[in-house]
């Protein structure tokens, strides 16, 4: 009999919030898990987004392979959550209700594996969400063994705070504030767990920016509100869309000028945190994520400093827990070497960002090792490129690509090396019963049929 | 080079003796480069056009069949609409059926009833109204010949259907007739361009995406049975601002213009994507020499079906001296000698020619 697991996935969750001494959060759940479980504080999502993140994840593929314009999951054929179902997992979940997410939401077997994940009917746990899952948990309805995903929204922006962690108690952010607020919650899951025959894995897709002294860009904007309603006051109806434009200038002019001046102290980390939330970004803070594996499985507690990648989450879940080998070449490797501290070879983490509606000159791509970050102009090799020495700067303050172009080669020949050496795969383009018939009614006016 | 519009206009079905033979057609060679010996990726309409709006052929993108528009790897594969929709071109579609081409990318993408439209006042109409401040892409879509094959040939006969076989004269005129129609829409619709002076500053592409059979081989009524030349043969023409028109008989692929037009365009391909599997036709137009590439192609054959079968069962490669066929579905191979034989009546399967092996191997590395 296959043991039971659980994946949580708290979107956004931050890694330096979940150990460590740079945070104010209260997660004494959190901590609990770590401290039983194994703890990698070196893991690295392949992109900054949800999708890309979670492709990767659960392909165990970078995000080139399927795709880094996606914006919605791809799954590729005989992906790792295909093999848990064949092997006989049931699948349940409690997920957010976004139509790109259709394809891991329709593998769950649980009646209503969604929730509103958007304001302003979001469904945080506070509000009704967390007793789902403990729901969801603790149902006989379950079949064993089962593959319960978690995908928690509440630290995604815009941030909500629950009123009862709002106070310098659980953290002096908003961000740290509601990390303390989702910690009870774990504790309940956990509650509902044995762990003698589940594995738990603890994990996000990306970080998240927690603005210097609280203040992200929009505080620094004037409200012009008097201006606005004078204007509205003044002017004919039909003009007023015209006559915003000025104003919006203007106030985007001036908080420039105001941020400029905070910020005029601040290392680039810290200037970076002031970035409005969706930024494009592969720096540390956004990319390295929190992972922990718990329960069945697991020996000997410990904290690794090795650095891993999302991609190796699947690949270990499968050696745990004896899943058939896979058929197609992941990127990923089992995490096994290092629960057992025998030699394991460190790999490179290929990086991307999520992709805009068009392509955008933020887009980029790159390569993260324990020594070095790099990275640049997603299609242009020449532009915008970025290095940075993270034993030395792990804030990633100062790019020294330019006086280490022999590194900078090095690490596009990993970027190529990477790409060149990756097995193609087939991605799974499924076809709605709606869109067979949609085709059928096309084939049948056109003749065909 | 300036940002040019682009106008790509299909004639569905449009069979390229019936070009070579229009006095009217044969004229616009003055205007236009003219591609005489292009082939099509699919003999039906689905599986064509996916793959000349990707450069690629459905053996990688996905869209192989009649099938399989939305299996179309949209993650992988950037289509001609998306890199000019990233190039903030407005992008129009109008055409029969919203199966038939990619959808992405498109600003605007409308239907029509194939049965009750009158296409030469609508599309006239559109280009009336074509933007004269942002760049813009209008794909023109002209399905009356197919109308016409639809309700007199398809819905009236089976693949083998002795009467339809024994008629070909009569299959000839009604193809004609449905051609001498399309070439009274052409001609409407370029005049309308010219006046309006868009050639001035458009890429304009007419072609075909494949041809339809008048009854040259029992089995096929229509298109889609067969890797024969006489739906595989396809035209197109070309024009430009600056580039002095030439005619081209050299064998192209209809997945080199999607490239062609990039090249023209200065578009740079998109790393990020897929590569593609055309190649520019930008050093032929301009008189230069280049090497001839093998065409593949593939089809489902329905047989006595009135069902197309979802994943295709017949393959070809073709240069411009052979083709060689591999009938899938029960394993048999056809080797035809195309400068001596065109209507492909001969097979030299098994008579020890060097060539069988060189383009089985061409075939098995293109179809897998």
């Amino acid at each position: 009999m296959y043991p039971n697991i659980v994946f949580i996935l708290i979107d956004g969750l931050r890694s330096d919030r979940c150990y460590g001494n740079d945070r104010s959060c209260k997660t004494p759940n959190i901590d609990s898990l770590i401290k039983n479980g194994i703890y990698f504080d070196q893991a690295i999502s392949s992109a900054d987004g949800t999708f890309l993140s979670i492709n990767s994840i659960f392909n165990s593929l970078f995000p080139f392979v399927t795709g880094v314009r996606a914006k919605k999951i791809v799954l590729t054929k005989d992906s790792y959550l295909d093999i848990i179902k064949n092997t006989g997992y049931h699948i349940y979940g409690i997920i957010p209700k976004f139509t790109s997410l259709n394809p891991i939401i329709k593998l769950c077997e649980n009646e209503n594996p969604t929730f509103a994940p958007e304001p302003p009917n979001a469904e945080y746990l506070s509000d009704g969400l967390g007793k789902k899952i403990i729901d969801l948990l603790k149902s006989k309805k379950t079949q064993e063994p089962w593959f319960i995903l978690i995908h928690i929204n509440d630290l995604h922006w815009p941030l909500t705070v629950p009123e009862k962690t709002n106070s310098d108690r659980y953290g002096n952010t908003n961000y740290d504030r509601s990390v303390s607020a989702i910690d009870p919650w774990i504790g309940k899951f956990l509650d509902q767990i044995d762990l003698n025959k589940t594995l738990v894995i603890l994990t996000s897709d990306h970080g998240n920016l927690i603005p210097v002294d609280e203040k992200g860009i929009d505080v620094f904007e004037p409200e012009f509100q008097r201006e606005l309603n004078l204007g509205k006051k003044l002017l004919p109806k039909f003009s007023h869309n015209i006559g915003k434009k000025p104003i919006i200038s203007l106030k985007k002019f001036v908080r420039d000028v105001r941020l400029n001046k905070a910020n005029r102290n601040l290392t680039s980390y810290e200037k970076r945190s002031r970035l409005p939330y969706f930024t494009m970004s592969l720096y540390d803070e956004i990319i390295k994520i929190p992972l922990v594996f718990a329960g069945y499985g697991v020996k000997t507690p410990q904290l690794i400093s090795k650095m891993v990648r999302a991609v190796d989450i699947f690949p270990t879940i499968s050696n745990i827990v004896k899943l058939p080998k896979m058929i197609m070449s992941v990127h990923g490797k089992s995490l096994i070497p290092l629960f057992e501290n025998k030699e394991y070879v460190e790999y490179g983490a290929y990086l991307h960002t999520i992709p805009y509606e068009k392509p955008s000159e933020s887009d980029k791509v790159g390569l993260r090792t324990s020594k070095f970050k790099y990275f640049r102009h997603s299609r242009d090799s020449t532009k915008d490129i970025h290095l940075f020495d993270l034993e030395n700067d792990p804030f990633e303050n100062n790019n020294i690509a330019q006086n280490n172009p022999s590194i900078v080669n090095d690490m596009e020949k990993k970027i190529s090396d990477i790409i060149n050496n990756t097995t193609p795969v087939e991605i799974k383009e499924e076809v709605s019963e709606e869109d067979t018939k949609r085709i059928e009614k096309e084939l049948k006016k056109m003749g065909y049929l | 080079m300036e940002k040019l519009n682009v106008i790509i206009i299909l004639i569905d079905g449009c069979r390229l003796d019936r070009i070579i033979n229009s006095s009217y057609l044969q004229k616009l060679k003055s205007h236009f480069s003219f591609f005489s010996n292009s082939i099509t990726y699919s003999p039906h309409t689905i599986a064509a056009m996916h793959a000349v709006f990707s450069g690629c052929y459905g053996t990688r993108t996905g869209t192989n069949s009649y099938w399989s528009t939305y299996q179309f790897k949209k993650n992988r594969f950037k289509t001609l609409t998306e890199y000019l929709n990233d190039l903030d071109y407005y992008t129009y579609a109008d055409l029969h059926s919203e199966i038939v081409i990619p959808k992405q990318g498109f600003d605007k993408f409308v239907t029509y009833d194939e049965d009750k439209v009158d296409i030469v006042s609508r599309h006239s109409d559109l280009l009336d109204n074509f933007s004269k401040d942002n760049n813009s892409f209008v794909y023109l879509h002209y399905s009356k010949i197919h109308t016409g094959i639809r309700n007199s040939v398809l819905k009236v006969y089976t693949n083998f259907s002795e009467e339809y076989f024994k008629n070909k004269k009569l299959n000839e005129q009604r193809y004609d007739k449905l051609f001498k129609e399309s070439e009274i829409y052409l001609k409407k619709i370029l005049d309308k361009i010219y006046s309006l002076n868009l050639h001035q500053n458009s890429l304009i592409l007419i072609m075909s995406d494949h041809g339809i059979s008048v009854g040259e081989k029992m089995g096929e009524i229509g298109y889609g049975a067969f890797c024969y030349d006489y739906t595989l043969k396809t035209f197109a023409f070309i024009s430009m601002p600056k580039i002095k028109p030439i005619e081209v008989h050299q064998q192209v692929r209809s997945i080199d213009f999607m490239p062609t037009i990039l090249d023209a365009l200065d578009i740079p391909t998109d790393p990020e994507f897929e590569q593609l599997d055309g190649e520019s036709l930008m050093p032929l137009i301009k008189g230069k020499e280049t090497q001839e590439k093998i065409a593949y192609s593939e089809t489902g054959n329905p047989f006595n079906q009135r069902k197309p079968p979802k994943e295709p069962n017949t393959m070809s490669v073709r240069t411009s001296k052979w083709k060689f066929i591999y009938n899938k579905h029960n394993n048999t191979k056809e080797l035809y000698d195309l400068e001596n034989d065109p209507s492909e009546t001969l097979n030299l399967i098994g008579t020890n020619l060097d060539i069988e092996d060189v383009l089985w191997k061409e075939l098995v590395s293109l179809s897998d």
